[in-house]
């Protein structure tokens, strides 16, 4: 009897003793969380990052809100954005923008092989409100609108919505039936792709073959009309650190604003600063 | 030697105490993370539960949509599973031998195996599409996309606790029944339903308490969308075409890490998790209660059937429901496991568990493996002894009846909700603690999934244990801890193995707080360099991402892989307890 309880405590006390000892350090890799839309550069700088011998970790729950949330809160040492920093924010926040974007109002490729191909302010902001409720109201497809807005707190829907109604002003109640969220930008993508009718804004460094996107105010979103300022949903993308930023931190935005940095930047469809 | 048992049985009682203090403290670190976070701002109780509106910025917190939206989708999917479920149990008592009573039984509780995310994977490739096609709407994403996903989530449940009733009632009543020439039909309808009438409303309120707790697999499917609450029965009707928000769904966004970790905003999010657990406990703890009282038989009506034809009528009518719900059941599971097999090992090769995976969702499984170990193996390591500790508290000695407080703590600590789990491991372990992220905050949560599994499990063979052994040794002079020790454990050891089991089979499938408490997206890798801030990536969650974010064929296929792998590794668990199950009860016999 005691013997064979022996022979049951010992691989416990050595899963124990592995346990504690290979979890004796503490943990010292960047903690980088927030923005889908930032994510990309992010998780392209990182391999160059951990190539110099650093340890990164990167989240995206909670998109650019939660990073912020999260920094706040100290959890992490960089926060990726979508949006500008706002009164809201802590004054200790400092942000380094590390590239432009565009939120390209995205629809199912059918919408504009219908025939429409540009909508104004006006009918967004119906689209969106659900007033306008079928393609065909614009000149396209007898087709049913249906929305897949950003869930609140996401970047995009941010400067979107501050694009349809102003700065600060709350949008306006969505209560048309054929509207519900996505959240990441992968998300987003997945869903507006795959539904008859669909629009929601998403980054134009998303939008791939499988969605078209609608000219806003006569001008589609390019690097040449994010450069020149004439199309009209444009976005700093940020790193934000909480004071100024540590070492590993300031060695990671150097290398995002960096050669290699700029390449990744332009090669995800984003336009870097300067 | 002799000295060091002595030691043990001298400080035996109090580790027992001792593990039901940890269960009891985990119920108490619940509780207690949610009354702060009420506390923490202002929550505007009669607004939550009337108001319709949900917006943050205008700190406008009306969440009657959300428990419009969980009531709704909960509704549904009993509103199916309850009357399956019910006829799948009858039609295995009555129209079954033991045998293939045994194997379907067996069949349909594989459905209870699946892992939340899994269904969740089903859902959006396979239920989205059909809703597109049923109901017209051009998403599919909708309150009756969620509500069938439940149905099929919560059938198993329904089933089982249903089957408990009506196995426990006593055969004399049915064959007095059959001895007055009564056929098997009236039998059921007439003895066994009417006896095992409360063990099958305890099955529904058992399965209601899952459905409203349910988050992960709601989640992919429902739409997320605020603010729809319908005015009228017609538009409440239409509504469930379209998409809704529940509680979970809820809890489960964003909002959960944005809303900070203090005031009104946070408050308001740790109320919509107090609802939810409160609505779930309720409806468990009643079950629970109702199922434990099935031993009580009542009197069964007169046959109000007169003629003979009429009864014949019915007679072959309660039996064609029957074998239609046992169809249904066993269809169900078949279409199941057929399609998570047929498309895992379309891909699945032993080198995706060896691969890294690379990107976010191409090339293997190794680290998401190695992560779903690692978290599984902690908890296992504080949920076994814990809950076998507890489990063994039930014994108070020799001819005294046995403690009924550790199976109650862990019908509670099983009644709260997966993700409410999730937010407390996260509001204290990750940022009050300053844990941040890590496997060990993962393990514990999973730990706690595991705990009530084991503390039934102990705590029922405690009330099993054979009464003359335990008498003999008193009369050897064993005291109480003794007899704790060598009579007690060693009877209801195979049933620590097979409860530990079930529990982590239950755990390696969690998914909704391993988001919150153990995982990120990108850069965890393994074995991680520290207890604190060292996140892992999981099977589960990797699944998740996938399911939620890639169209490309490729991160499909590993989707589907991720799946099987899941689907075995707790399956396997499953069986294994099985044979310790069925070891146990041939203890009994002999």
């Amino acid at each position: 009897m005691p013997r064979r309880r022996v022979r049951a405590t010992r691989p416990l006390l050595l899963a124990a003793a592995l346990a504690v000892g290979g979890c004796s350090g503490a943990g010292d890799a960047l903690e980088i969380s927030g923005s889908t839309t930032v994510n990309p550069i992010v998780v392209e700088v990182a391999e160059a990052y951990r190539r110099q011998g650093n340890d990164v970790l990167i989240d995206t729950q909670g998109g650019s809100s939660g990073g912020l949330a999260q920094l706040r809160d100290g959890q992490i040492d960089i926060a990726m954005s979508s949006k500008p920093l706002d009164g809201a924010d802590p004054d200790t926040f400092r942000g380094t923008v590390v590239a432009y974007d565009a939120v390209g109002v995205a629809v199912h490729p059918a919408v504009v092989a219908g025939g429409v191909d540009g909508v104004n302010r006006v009918q967004l902001a119906a689209i969106f409100e659900g007033t306008i409720t079928n393609w065909a109201e614009l000149g396209g497809p007898d087709v049913a609108i249906f929305v897949y807005d950003k869930e609140p707190g996401r970047g995009t829907r941010e400067v979107f919505d501050e694009f349809l109604y102003g700065a600060g002003e709350p949008r306006r109640r969505a209560t048309h039936r054929n509207y519900a969220v996505a959240g990441a930008n992968e998300e987003s993508r997945l869903k507006i792709s795959t539904t008859t009718g669909a629009i929601g804004p998403l980054s134009i460094a998303f939008i791939d073959d499988s969605l078209a996107t609608l000219d806003v105010e006569g001008v589609a979103p390019t690097v040449g009309t994010i450069r020149d300022g004439s199309y009209g949903i444009v976005r700093p993308l940020l790193l934000v650190t909480d004071g100024e930023p540590s070492a590993p931190a300031q060695e990671f935005i150097d290398l995002t604003m960096s050669a290699t940095g700029t390449e990744v930047i332009t090669a995800l469809g984003y336009l870097p600063p300067g | 030697m002799m000295s060091s048992t002595g030691r043990l049985d001298r400080v035996l009682p109090g580790l027992c105490g001792f593990g039901l203090a940890v269960a009891v403290a985990m119920v108490a670190a619940i509780v207690f993370f949610l009354v702060d976070g009420m506390r923490s701002g202002d929550v505007d109780w009669w607004g939550l539960v009337a108001g319709s509106d949900w917006s943050p910025r205008a700190l406008d917190f009306g969440a009657a949509p959300m428990i419009w939206g969980t009531l709704i989708v909960s509704t549904i999917a009993l509103a199916i599973a309850a009357p399956v479920g019910w006829g799948i149990a009858l039609a295995t008592k009555t129209l079954l031998s033991d045998r293939l009573a045994g194997l379907a039984t067996a069949w349909i509780q594989f459905l209870a195996v699946v892992p939340s995310v899994v269904w969740g994977l089903i859902a959006v490739v396979y239920v989205r599409p059909l809703m597109r096609a049923a109901t017209g709407s051009a998403s599919g994403d909708s309150i009756l996309a969620a509500g069938l996903v439940l149905a099929a989530m919560v059938l198993p449940i329904v089933t089982a606790v249903s089957l408990d009733a009506l196995h426990a009632v006593p055969r004399s009543l049915q064959d007095a029944a059959r001895c007055c020439g009564v056929s098997d039909m009236s039998v059921a309808r007439s003895v066994l339903v009417p006896s095992a009438s409360r063990g099958l409303v305890a099955g529904l309120l058992l399965g209601l308490s899952r459905a409203l707790g349910e988050t992960v697999a709601v989640y992919l499917v429902i739409g997320r969308v605020d603010g729809r609450l319908p005015d009228g029965v017609r538009s409440a009707v239409s509504s469930v075409a379209h998409p809704g928000q529940t509680l979970t769904t809820k809890l489960n966004s964003p909002e959960s890490v944005l809303a900070g970790t203090s005031g009104s905003y946070w408050a308001t999010m740790c109320a919509l998790a107090f609802m939810l657990m409160a609505m779930t406990l309720v409806v468990g703890l009643v079950g629970a209660r109702l199922a434990s009282m099935t031993r009580a038989t009542r009197c069964c009506g007169p046959n109000r059937g007169t003629g003979r034809r009429s009864i014949a009528v019915k007679d072959g009518a309660t039996r064609a429901a029957l074998v239609a719900a046992l169809l249904v059941g066993v269809a169900l599971s078949a279409t199941v496991f057929l399609i998570v097999a047929a498309r895992g090992i379309e891909v699945a090769s032993p080198g995706l568990l060896v691969r890294r995976s690379s990107g976010v969702t191409g090339g293997g499984l190794r680290d998401q493996g190695l992560g779903s170990g690692l978290l599984i193996l902690t908890a296992a390591l504080l949920a076994c002894p814990v809950g076998c500790l507890a489990g063994l508290f039930a014994f108070r000695g020799v001819d005294r009846r046995p403690r009924r407080t550790p199976r109650i703590v862990a019908l509670v600590l099983a009644g709260v909700p997966s993700i409410v789990l999730g937010l407390a491991g996260y509001g204290l372990l990750i940022s009050r603690f300053g844990l941040g992220k890590s496997w060990l905050a993962g393990g514990v949560v999973l730990a706690i999934v595991a705990v009530p599994y084991v503390v039934v499990a102990v705590s029922t063979r405690v009330d099993a244990a054979p009464p003359s052994q335990v008498f003999a040794a008193s009369t050897l002079g064993l005291g109480t801890s003794q007899t704790l020790r060598s009579v007690v454990y060693p009877f209801a050891k195979p049933a620590l193995i097979s409860g530990s089991l079930l529990g982590l089979a239950r755990a390696i499938g969690e998914t909704a707080p391993l988001l919150f408490t153990a995982t990120v997206f990108a850069g965890a890798s393994f074995p991680p360099s520290s207890i604190a801030d060292a996140p892992v990536v999981s099977l589960p969650t990797h699944l998740f991402t996938i399911v939620q974010d890639s169209t490309s064929p490729e991160a499909r296929q590993v989707a589907w892989a991720t799946a099987l792998t899941l689907l075995l590794a707790a399956q396997l668990m499953v069986v294994v307890a099985q044979v310790y199950e069925r070891r146990a009860r041939r203890e009994v016999a002999t």
